[in-house]
């Protein structure tokens, strides 16, 4: 019987006292699963998953990573089990160029030289960043140094990789380039966690997601059932992409209620058309 | 009457190495005064660096080989200094964290109209109705390092609308905002357009909701103009849409062309609109 690989036990989190960002969690998080934390501005997304690599300690209740309490790991420890990609690039850029960017986690993690090179030039390219690999982070726009920062955490191939609102300041062609090498990652049975807002990226690619508000979970549940409940959706401040909420104002000419992509959607049309002639 | 006008603007970074393009390549573009302009493209086409050259920072503070002309209301924008063009362009970056510098929310706000010369009765009045405006009612006194990513995003807003510049430019500001957020800040954009008649510009990397409420669309590749007109006119021509997204609603109708020949792919800006056409064409 596998374990969870992230197991949250009424964690609560406060950064002030009695003002907590996150109250009573409780969750599992299964190896191999994309599992999305989605919920509005403020909602303590980011608050949970900083608990995850031990960049926060539980103001009460306890997270457990792989079988082990957090609170007996060192947050190096808990960063080689968890990468977390940060919303603002330059919370983790430091380097003199791109390149370096990249083989500093590697090095850390003891990888040969050779070994080193090959990954960080397979993992530039792979991003589309290799014209920038000389070049200073803090030399680039934004949204290249948000790749950058992506790739600097993907290149060591976490067993648990958290990202951040990762598609937020990436134009589309960089965002399938980053999802393409997430999804290869789970393929591989790595765990990925998606905090976002971006409700077609939860949408697409999560099978699960944990919907926070307030400060509390909310739900836990099956993408297709969160995206199919809009008293849930509107208790906790969403809104579901465009495609979806199209097809639930359809679903009185006979839409499926729970489509969740352009093909689905598509589909459906042509069965209806189907049904009509 | 234009309020920006760009004409055969090129411009190169000082840091630039000679073998790099220019970071922008002849750019040509028009802003009425009181439209609503959204300027699109990839990351590192060259948006930032347009805007920049918008509020003078480019190329007083940066530096840099700048040829061709930029014009905010007439004046050409090498001839005033940075802090006079701010008093008609208000700026809000796309990194919120390096534009927050105060103790609390509301002091944050403050601050910038205290430099406008305003009294305290106008500075409190502009202040809470700004905070309020923007969702943040409930943290007045919350310092600006405490709020999340999406909130610090509303805060640096609040701050350039609580100014009334006459040219609002928004880089990527709205990103980190959720869909619902997001929909409550344009439409008190639009509200501002419409009651100030302030002319706004924002900068995307992906066309989203922002396109519903613009009349004015530029998209930019590599530094170079690729497209600029009437959103509906731009999106009728899908050739225009190889190297950058569509919006998915158009993408969607594009699709179903095949099967409903009559949709207007150009139309699809907004759900509402999309479910009136498809409803028509489920009937027919």
């Amino acid at each position: 019987m596998p374990e969870p690989v992230i197991r949250l036990e009424a964690l609560s989190h406060a950064y002030e006292p009695q003002v907590p960002a996150i109250e009573a969690v409780t969750a599992e998080i299964w190896p191999g699963s994309i599992v999305g934390i989605i919920g509005h501005n403020g909602a303590g997304k980011t608050t949970l998953v900083k608990h995850l690599n031990g960049l926060l300690r539980p103001t009460s209740g306890t997270v457990w990573v792989d079988g082990q309490d957090s609170r007996t790991r060192t947050t190096a420890e808990l960063a080689r089990k968890v990468g977390l990609v940060f919303q603002n690039p330059d919370d983790q850029l430091f380097a003199g160029s791109c390149r370096e960017e990249l083989a500093f986690g590697l090095r850390n993690l003891g990888f040969k030289p050779d070994e080193i090179v090959r990954r960080s030039e397979a993992m530039l390219e792979q991003m589309g960043i290799e014209r920038w690999a000389d070049t200073p982070p803090a030399m680039l726009g934004y949204g290249q140094r948000r790749l950058v920062a992506l790739a600097s955490i993907l290149v060591m191939r976490p067993p648990v990789l958290v990202l951040d609102e990762p598609t937020a300041g990436l134009d589309a062609r960089s965002a399938s380039a980053l999802l393409a090498q997430v999804l290869s990652l789970a393929s591989s049975g790595h765990t990925i966690i998606l905090v976002t807002h971006d409700m077609a990226l939860a949408a697409e690619h999560c099978q699960r997601c944990l919907v926070m508000c307030r400060g509390r979970l909310l739900r836990d549940d099956a993408t297709r059932s969160i995206f199919s409940d809009n008293a849930l959706l509107a208790e906790a401040g969403l809104m579901a992409p465009p495609l979806i909420r199209l097809a639930r104002a359809l679903t009185d000419l006979g839409m499926p209620g729970d489509v969740l992509t352009n093909a689905e959607f598509s589909a459906a049309v042509t069965q209806l058309r189907g049904g009509t002639q | 009457m234009a309020i920006i006008e760009v004409r055969g603007l090129s411009y190169r970074y000082p840091q630039a190495l000679d073998l790099q393009p220019p970071a922008l390549q002849e750019i040509d573009l028009t802003i009425e005064a009181g439209q609503i302009a959204v300027l699109a493209g990839a990351t590192g086409s060259g948006k930032t660096t347009l805007c920049l050259t918008l509020n003078g920072m480019i190329p007083h503070l940066v530096g840099g080989d700048l040829s061709g002309e930029v014009r905010i209301d007439g004046t050409d924008t090498s001839q005033i200094a940075p802090a006079d063009l701010a008093d008609v362009v208000g700026m809000v970056y796309q990194d919120a964290d390096s534009q927050l510098l105060s103790a609390s929310a509301a002091e944050e706000v403050a601050f910038g109209l205290e430099n406008l010369g305003l009294d305290r009765q106008e500075i409190s009045d502009r202040t809470s109705w700004v905070l309020d405006a923007v969702g943040l009612h409930d943290h007045w006194h919350v310092p600006p390092a405490q709020l999340s990513g999406g909130q610090k995003a509303r805060l640096t807003i609040a701050c350039a609308l609580a100014r009334r510049p006459r040219v609002l430019i928004l880089d990527e500001a709205l990103t980190s905002l959720d869909p619902a957020g997001r929909e409550a800040l344009l439409q008190l954009l639009r509200d501002i357009n419409r009651q100030q008649g302030t002319t706004v510009l924002m900068t995307v990397n992906k066309l989203d909701q922002e396109l519903a409420l613009a009349n004015r669309l530029i998209l930019i590749e590599s530094g170079r103009l690729l497209a600029q007109g009437e959103p509906r006119e731009l999106l009728s021509d899908p050739a225009l849409w190889s190297t950058f997204s569509a919006p998915t609603l158009v993408q969607l109708a594009w699709q179903l062309r095949k099967q409903l020949p009559a949709l207007q792919p150009a139309d699809w800006l907004d759900v509402a609109q999309a479910e009136r056409d498809l409803r028509g064409g489920l009937h027919a």
